[in-house]
């Protein structure tokens, strides 16, 4: 009688605390595994939208660089700013750019303003120049070409370069 | 007798033997403590992947915003970079505000190439013109420029033959002048743009002359910032 009763006891019983204490804790590890990857997407669909934004600030400052006469006076060879050269704005040749650095978060537009970047993500930008005596050669202490190489460093410190040669031709009007 | 059963019935009573009748056993269901565990425990577990889902969802949703406006932004610096990398001069441009909120907003009027007629004839005609021009309330930078002379009436190529001369290419009511003209079209150079925020700047001794601009982005749930700079590739010396 007593087995008996013991076994219907055990059939008809629920599920205990303990079993869905356990069975909480293996949905919540799926859970979690599930989320992972998720987060890691997210994050990484970040990272490559900080590419295109740090993309864009290269090509701004290679672009005004590229606007500007790789040689002083179209002549002379001398790697960064002359002086009185104390801003970007007043650079009027593409070498002066060269050790050029800011960021983001004290960048202004060429009329000395603000231009309003996100103070809480910064990117930081550098600026190389190199003079070479040939497109292919290596870099000299003066020359008729200027590799210059802007890096741009992402919020998460990755580096997006872009290099363009440049000549001493006198551009313009 | 008959009165004991219907008292185990209802649960009570035998405990003398340490075990309750079959047909009570098979009538038991969840007691309230029972009942309130599973009830707190569900809520829990629910209300975890409730806020779970919905911060995932709240993530990817600001997450594709701000990949839209970004990726909006690339296009609007490619498209102004290409249609005025081609042009020979800066006739105007006017500074509007990244905020949209100067009036006027923020334009440039230009001459974007000289091969009207497929001369260069040093002369600008009025098809050889183009504005781009930003409009806060629709939120777009429009580029004005003539249709075609295929697609133009014989009428039209005669207006647009029209030579303008620098006083009325300097002249802000030449901007509403362009825009009336039936031969000239409105494209949509770029969507999304809440601000503009455009200055030229004359060349540099053996530079190239250039517009540097400021835009503002803003979708849903996201907002960008654009600063860059286009300049001139092929510029020549101011018409008369």
């Amino acid at each position: 009688m007593a087995w008996r009763t013991s076994i219907i006891k055990r059939r008809l019983a629920g599920f205990s605390t303990a079993e869905a204490l356990v069975a909480s804790t293996v949905l919540a590890i799926a859970v979690v595994g599930i989320a992972g990857p998720l987060g890691a997407a997210s994050e990484q669909a970040k990272i490559v939208n900080e590419r295109g934004t740090a993309i864009v600030l290269a090509r701004e400052l290679m672009e005004e660089i590229a606007s500007k006469p790789l040689l002083d006076g179209g002549t002379t060879c001398h790697l960064g700013p002359e002086t009185g050269e104390t801003d970007r704005s007043k650079y009027d040749s593409a070498d002066d750019y060269n050790t050029y650095h800011d960021t983001t978060a004290s960048l202004n537009n060429l009329s000395g303003q603000s231009a309003g970047f996100d103070a809480n993500s910064l990117y930081s930008r550098d600026v190389k120049v190199e003079y070479r005596t040939s497109p292919a050669g290596t870099a000299q202490t003066s020359g008729d070409y200027g590799l210059v190489t802007v890096s741009v460093t992402t919020p998460h410190k990755q580096v997006v370069k872009i290099s363009r040669l440049l000549c001493k031709e006198v551009l313009g009007n | 007798m008959g009165s004991c059963q219907e008292f185990n019935r209802f649960g009570r009573g035998n405990r003398g033997t340490g075990l309750r009748p079959v047909r009570h056993a098979r009538h038991r269901g969840l007691s309230l403590v029972d009942l309130s565990i599973g009830i707190v425990m569900t809520t829990m577990v629910v209300g975890a992947l409730g806020a779970l889902w919905f911060a995932m969802a709240e993530t990817w949703v600001k997450s594709g915003s701000s990949q839209n406006v970004t990726i909006t932004g690339t296009q609007a610096v490619s498209r102004l970079e290409s249609t005025l990398r081609p042009a020979k001069y800066i006739f105007q441009a006017t500074s509007g505000s990244t905020d949209g909120k100067t009036t006027p907003a923020a334009s440039v009027l230009f001459w974007k190439a000289d091969n009207w007629n497929n001369a260069s004839d040093g002369a600008v005609e009025i098809a050889e013109m183009a504005l781009i021009e930003h409009d806060p309330v629709a939120g777009k930078l429009y580029l004005y420029q003539a249709i075609p002379k295929a697609s133009m009436t014989a009428s039209q190529i005669t207006r647009a033959s029209g030579v303008a001369l620098w006083n009325d290419l300097s002249s802000p009511s030449t901007l509403a002048t362009f825009k009336g003209y039936d031969f000239v079209q409105k494209t949509v150079l770029s969507e999304s743009v809440t601000g503009a925020q455009f200055t030229a700047r004359a060349a540099a001794s053996g530079g190239r002359p250039t517009l540097e601009y400021t835009l503002v982005l803003s979708r849903a749930g996201g907002s960008s910032r654009v600063y860059s700079v286009a300049s001139l590739r092929g510029p020549t010396t101011r018409p008369l």
